[in-house]
Order: structure tokens, then C-alpha cells, then sequence
């Protein structure tokens, strides 16, 4: 689906990624972890096809990224950023439906005909029916987000890029976000890429782990081979404890005071 | 959408309708409403015939060749600064972007008053040549005040208004000199940084009408794009919007716009500030309503403007620039005091 093959990216002198490979399947949920500025997010960005790459190739679907058009490239793929939606007064639906901007012709018209009930749908499904003429800007952060996340289904995209997506949000929207994206993936089987810093979230919903340093591929593989105690102390610099849950028996990080 | 559409814009063509006929029949000369829809009517072919003229001539002097002219271009300058107003405020996604406060329109001005300086405004290309000089000075105006503004990336509304208040003092002090250089052409220098409808005619009006429909057409065509536009420039990317063409036609189609309406009425401020926020308060964020609305808006507010403007303390005419300042700076005012207190989460 994905082949990233020796990427680098370079922002003028300064080098942001440098040999990244890594080849994602359909279906698949990866995590990209690792420490702040390691280039996790410009290595998503490249993928949504935003920022171009500096050397290296990155095919979707057997074709180069940068020759998609925008708006090709957007019927397929979607990006949930963390900061999610900004304080607008738009209503929740309107907002939903601006998901459909890919579909639509320069009228306004959206291309495939059921849009309205894919709107529908989406609104039953993460609960906003009720929200639905409230302005954005009077939810709160985890309303929002899920807000957020309707816009990215209605583009009913195959891959979805998420960039820190529960950064904001306390435990409870945490859990029911990946819960909404796990679903959603289960129902539809879309490939997601999500930059993730909670590494026990991670460990629960990815298939697979992408760990960067500094630019570089330091990891990739299961979350039970990637999450050892010595691949966290060599990564973040901090003294873990990493455990088993005692429900799912995925790895899970404790961390140690020094 | 479309209902809404369709609703308040049913509502703002009544109140444009209501506010012609009244701005039409208010003046030294006092005209009957039924006179004047009646010559109105007379004036159409086909539904004219029915209609056996019991007015006096003289009111049809005055109705089609005064007032009738200077009405129209009102409502055009209104709307076209209304819709280059919206255009600045979506693109910038700043609320307090206007062709005044941009410097845009000091900048048209420029151009214009260089122009009359010399007495080449019908050189080059004839009576197209006003227009087409006061945009590439207004463009390069707006060129100026954005880079001054721009912050990494971003443009914050602070420096955005510091850079158009430096840019319309240089500016200003231009057409100044100009002034006081210029011996015979001073009133019409004088005229072009005061704003005003007088003594215009049908040619103008005409000039700037092509301009209006085809400005007006493209930038409410982008309208939905600028509704994207709202999640941010990146967001927007990512839903498949060519962000920077975007941002291109709209800057330089509102900046058409303004430099059309500079060039014939004058630097007239705050239209294009305080429709669409009016606007906004009224149906909300979304640009394919407040769009068209703010045309219509427009075209209302000046049309209103240009009534006190020529018969509050008539016979003298106070320039239309001076009566939408008094009511716009204020309001201006307002909008900063509420910028600040949003920010503050309710405290001033």
C-alpha cells in the first residue's frame, strides 16, 4: 500500500529524516513512536504528500506520491492533526460535511450521490447527532476532536495519517478516540499511521512500530519486540520497567524515578 | 445553506429595493416614490408602453441624470469594497482585514492621484488606464504591507494593522505633495483621498460595473474553498485545496475590486469592514452566505452613507470617505476592544 523507500529530508542545512524505509500493508495500523524531534511527524507529512521529499521514493499504491494531484490524493487519504479542529463557530454538520471538499465540484455538488446519509451516518455513529448546530467553538476538547474525526471519515479516505491525535484529551476521550478509530478500521479495513507518544496506547492498538531517533529508523517491528526495557532506556534516556498487561498481556511501560 | 440563502437574501433584495427608492426620492428636489417607480418603469421596453407619463419632466431630468447615476455607482463601490472586504477577511482569516485597513485602497489612490498629477489618466489604454494603474499600485501596496506583517509564516493581526497604519501614513503623504504641488487639479486630487460619488455619471458607472459582476462572481466561486480555508492552511492542504492558488485569485481579484471602486469614487474606508461583520453576527461564518450578503450590504451601507453625505447639511456635501469613517472608525474600535477581550477569555 505504503513503500517508503530510503527518504531523507533535508529543511535547508538541516537534515529531518534520513534513510527511512519501511513498507505498510493494507489494513495494517502502525504507531510512529520515538522522542520529541525525531522527525515523526515531518515522516507523516511527507506521506500525506504536503511536503515534498528531499531524496529517496514514497509510492502509494504503486505510484509516486508527488504524482498525485491534491485532490486525487485527498479522495484517498486523510490527515487528523493534534490540534485538531481551530476555534471556529461553524456548526458540527457543516463541519462534517466540509469532509465531502474532495467530492465536490466547483459547484458545490457532491460527486457521489449519498452524501447525506454518509453524514447521517457518521453522526449516529460518533454520537454528534445532538451537537449537530452547535458552533464549534462552544464544545469542549474532546467533542471537538471527535468532530474532527467525523470531517476525516465523511472524506472516506483508505489511509488515515493521525498525528498525535489525544495529545488533548484526558484519559476517558483518549480511549474512546482509539476505540472510535479502532472501529472505524475494523468496519471499513483502512490502513492507519499514527504518530503516537502515549507508548502504552500504542501498544494496545498498533500492529506495528516504527521507532525514530533523530531522524533515523532505530526499530520496526511488533510492540511486543520493540517495547523491551532496553530499546526504551536506548531511545528516550529514561529508566522503564516494562510489564505485561494483565487483561491483554501487551507490553505496557512503567517508568522509574532516577 | 440554500434556504438560508435564500431567505436572507430575499430580505437584504427588499431592504436594497426599499433603500433605492427612498435614496432616489430624498434630496433638494423631492420625488414621489409612485413617480419614481413609475419613470422607472417607463424607462423598460415592453411594460414602459403601458404606462402614460403624469410626472413633470424636470423630475426625470433629475431622476435620470443625476440622481439614478450617482445611486448605482453607490451601490456598486458599496458592494465591490463589501465583497473585496470578505475576500481580504476569508484569505487572511483575519476579521479586521479590509481594503482601508490593508492600505489597499491608499495605495489604488496613489496611482490615481499620479496619474491626474500629470494628466495622463486617459493615456496608454483610455479610460481603462485609472483603473488598471491604481491596481498594480494597490496590488504592490498589499504586496508591501504583507511581507512587513508576515511573522514565520503567519500573519497576526497586530502587525497586520501596524503594517497598513504605516503604509497608509507613506502613502497619504504622497497624495499630499501631490496636492500641494498641483495647481489647477487640486480638487480632484483632493477628491480621491476624501471619497465621493459627485458628479459621476453614467460612464463610470458603466466602467466599474464589469468589473463588480466579474469580481463578485469569482470570489463567491471560491467561497467554499475560503470555508476550508477556516480549519487552516495545512488542514486545508490536506482536504485536497490548492492553498496558495486560493490565497493568489483572491488577493489579487479583491484588490481588482477595490482599485475599480478607488478609481472611480475615491478612497471610501470601512465598507468592506463593517459589511461583512455585520454580516457574520447575522448568519454566521459561512462564506457562501456571507459573500453575496455582504454585496448586497454593501451596496445598502453606501447608498446610506451617500444620503447623509449629501443632503445633512445640505447644500454643502460632506465627503462620503469622512461619513463612512465616522461610522466605521468607531466600529473599528469596537471590534479591536472585542478581539482583546476574546483573548483575555472575557476580561478587558
Amino acid at each position: 500500500m505504503i513503500n517508503v523507500n530510503n527518504v531523507s529530508k533535508m529543511y535547508g542545512e538541516f537534515s529531518a529524516l534520513r534513510n527511512v524505509s519501511c513498507s505498510i500493508q493494507e489494513g495494517e495500523w502502525w504507531g510512529i513512536i520515538g522522542p520529541n524531534g525525531s522527525g515523526k511527524s515531518t515522516l507523516l507529512q511527507l506521506i500525506s504528500g504536503v511536503d515534498k521529499i528531499t531524496t529517496g521514493e514514497l509510492k502509494i499504491r504503486g505510484h509516486h506520491v508527488s504524482k498525485y494531484g491534491r485532490r486525487e490524493l485527498s479522495q484517498m487519504l486523510a490527515v487528523l492533526q493534534q490540534d485538531g479542529l481551530p476555534a471556529i463557530s461553524f456548526p458540527v454538520r457543516d463541519i462534517i460535511e466540509m469532509g465531502r471538499f474532495p467530492f465536490q465540484d466547483w459547484m458545490g455538488r457532491d460527486l457521489g450521490d449519498n452524501a447525506d446519509t454518509i453524514i447521517e451516518d457518521i453522526m449516529n455513529k460518533l454520537q454528534l447527532q445532538e451537537l449537530g448546530d452547535r458552533p464549534l467553538d462552544e464544545l469542549s476538547g474532546g467533542q471537538r476532536q471527535r468532530v474532527a474525526l467525523g470531517k476525516v471519515m465523511a472524506q472516506e479516505p483508505r489511509i488515515l495519517l493521525l498525528d498525535e491525535p489525544t495529545t488533548f484529551l484526558d484519559i476517558y476521550y483518549q480511549l474512546q478516540f482509539m476505540e472510535l478509530v479502532a472501529n472505524w478500521r475494523k468496519e471499513t479495513g483502512i490502513t492507519v499511521i499514527a504518530v503516537l507518544h502515549d507508548l502504552n496506547l500504542a501498544a494496545q492498538f498498533c500492529d506495528k512500530l516504527l521507532v525514530l531517533q533523530e531522524g533515523e529508523v532505530v526499530g520496526l517491528g511488533t510492540p511486543d519486540e520493540i517495547l523491551t526495557e532496553d530499546n526504551i532506556r536506548r531511545v528516550y534516556k529514561v529508566d522503564p520497567a516494562v510489564v505485561q498487561h494483565p487483561k491483554s498481556g501487551v507490553p505496557q511501560v512503567l517508568l522509574s524515578r532516577t | 445553506m440554500s434556504k438560508k440563502l435564500a431567505g436572507y437574501g430575499g430580505l437584504g433584495i427588499i431592504l436594497l429595493i426599499a433603500s433605492f427608492l427612498l435614496c432616489l426620492g430624498i434630496g433638494a428636489v423631492k420625488l414621489p416614490v409612485m413617480d419614481i417607480v413609475q419613470i422607472l418603469l417607463h424607462r423598460i421596453p415592453w411594460i414602459g408602453d403601458a404606462i402614460t407619463p403624469t410626472w413633470s419632466p424636470a423630475f426625470e431630468q433629475i431622476l435620470i441624470k443625476v440622481r439614478l447615476p450617482r445611486i448605482i455607482l453607490g451601490m456598486l463601490v458599496g458592494a465591490a469594497l463589501a465583497v473585496a472586504g470578505s475576500g481580504f477577511q476569508g484569505v487572511l482569516r483575519n476579521p479586521l482585514a479590509d481594503p482601508y485597513t490593508l492600505g489597499v485602497s491608499s495605495g489604488a489612490s496613489v496611482g490615481a492621484a499620479v496619474l491626474i498629477f500629470f494628466g495622463i489618466q486617459y493615456s496608454l489604454v483610455g479610460a481603462w488606464t485609472l483603473p488598471l494603474v491604481a491596481f498594480f499600485t494597490g496590488i504592490l501596496t498589499l504586496w508591501g504591507v504583507l511581507s512587513l506583517a508576515r511573522d514565520g509564516g503567519k500573519i497576526p493581526t497586530n502587525s497586520l494593522i501596524l503594517s497598513g497604519v504605516v503604509m497608509q501614513s507613506f502613502l497619504g503623504a504622497i497624495v499630499s505633495f501631490l496636492t500641494a504641488m498641483s495647481k489647477g487639479t487640486v480638487n480632484e486630487i483632493l477628491f480621491w483621498t476624501m471619497g465621493g460619488l459627485s458628479f459621476r455619471g453614467w460612464s463610470y458607472t458603466l466602467m466599474l460595473l464589469p468589473y463588480v459582476l466579474i469580481g463578485f462572481v469569482v470570489i463567491w466561486s471560491c467561497a467554499r474553498s475560503l470555508n476550508i480555508l477556516a480549519l487552516g492552511e495545512r488542514q486545508a492542504a490536506h482536504m485536497g485545496l490548492h492553498v496558495e492558488r486560493l490565497k493568489l485569485v483572491t488577493l489579487i481579484v479583491s484588490t481588482l475590486l477595490t482599485a475599480a471602486a478607488v478609481s472611480v469614487s475615491g478612497v471610501i474606508g470601512f465598507v468592506g469592514l463593517v459589511t461583512p461583520h455585520i454580516v457574520r453576527l447575522i448568519i454566521g461564518p459561512d462564506y457562501r452566505l456571507i459573500i453575496p450578503l455582504s454585496a448586497i450590504g454593501g451596496a445598502i451601507f453606501t447608498m446610506w452613507c451617500d444620503l447623509v453625505a449629501r443632503s445633512i447639511l445640505a447644500p454643502i456635501e460632506i465627503p462620503l470617505g469622512i461619513v463612512t469613517a465616522f461610522l466605521g472608525a468607531p466600529f473599528f474600535a469596537y471590534l479591536l476592544y472585542r478581539n482583546k477581550k476574546q483573548r483575555n477569555g472575557g476580561k478587558v
